[in-house]
């Protein structure tokens, strides 16, 4: 289909002419703006359908942390401070701390 | 593309810059189209307010099969083609047909523009819709397809039968036989 031959370019100019001067106002424009705003539930909806991207090495490495300090012991990495003093064939123990041991 | 693609995350989240954005820079055109197609200054304006209105609120329906711009013109196109509905007729007999550019360059030697101009607005809308989408908005073939929801064979064959229309049109001092 020939865009430029001659009966094409006058159908181009004849549209030309007749919308020429045709604009949205201002007033127009506010009004649309101004029914388009999005309802409350439309914005609560985009809140929920959000992606959110999480790096995935910091992420390992946070939940291995969480893992290694739920699954060890308490106390163990606890720094015992122990004087053994020989006495003879006897041992003298002594401790910072004094362990009560779970019942 | 990357603008298109911020410009409809901005219209996702109800971005005013965004809605703003896209009036600003489609809206006039968008008038101006509807109005070469409906007629009437008021009704067009009618439908670019119910045309943008009906792309903020259904922008999380869109896509992206078509461009954000296509996909507004769509949507006008159908808004106009409701409206006209009920006061013309819209669809006349579609014939596959096909005209060579010999037998319109004999037809189309002197034209009288305002004979053009009077047959052009007495164009159905289906023939008017294709020439102003096409020689006024400058859309191909498969744009305006997108846009209509019709085969590329069918816009090419309304385009040349339109073109037909007006050429024997001017031949007859603007009598319209459709």
């Amino acid at each position: 289909m020939n865009k430029v031959d001659k009966l094409g370019q006058e159908i181009k100019n004849i549209f030309e002419e007749d919308s020429e001067g045709i604009a949205l106002s201002n007033e127009t424009i506010n009004n649309i703006i101004k029914n388009s705003k999005p309802s409350r539930m439309v914005k609560f909806r985009e809140l929920m359908n959000k992606e959110i991207e999480i790096p995935l090495a910091p992420a390992i490495a946070g939940l291995a942390a969480l893992l290694v300090i739920s699954i060890l012991p308490k106390g163990v990495f606890k720094d015992h401070n122990i004087q053994v003093i020989d006495i003879g064939g006897s041992q003298i123990i002594i401790r910072d701390d004094r362990e009560v041991a779970d019942k | 593309m990357v603008a298109d693609r911020k410009l409809i995350d901005g219209l996702k989240i109800g971005r005013e810059d965004s809605y703003r954005h896209l009036v600003e820079q489609h809206g006039s055109r968008l008038l101006q189209t509807c109005c070469l197609i409906l007629k009437d200054r008021q009704e067009a304006e009618d439908v670019v307010q119910e045309t943008f209105i009906r792309v903020f609120k259904g922008i999380h329906e869109f896509k992206g099969n078509s461009s954000l711009y296509t996909w507004l013109y769509r949507i006008a196109v159908n808004i106009s083609r409701d409206r006209l509905r009920k006061s013309e007729d819209l669809l006349p007999l579609e014939e596959e047909l096909i005209v060579g550019d010999d037998l319109e360059s004999k037809i189309v030697v002197e034209i009288d523009r305002e004979i053009l101009r009077t047959s052009l607005y007495k164009l159905s809308l289906v023939y008017r819709e294709v020439l102003v989408l096409y020689y006024f908005k400058d859309f191909s073939i498969k744009e305006i397809s997108e846009i209509l929801g019709d085969s590329e064979g069918t816009i090419k064959s309304r385009l040349s039968r339109g073109r037909k229309l007006l050429g024997e049109s001017l031949l007859r001092g603007g009598m319209l036989d459709e």
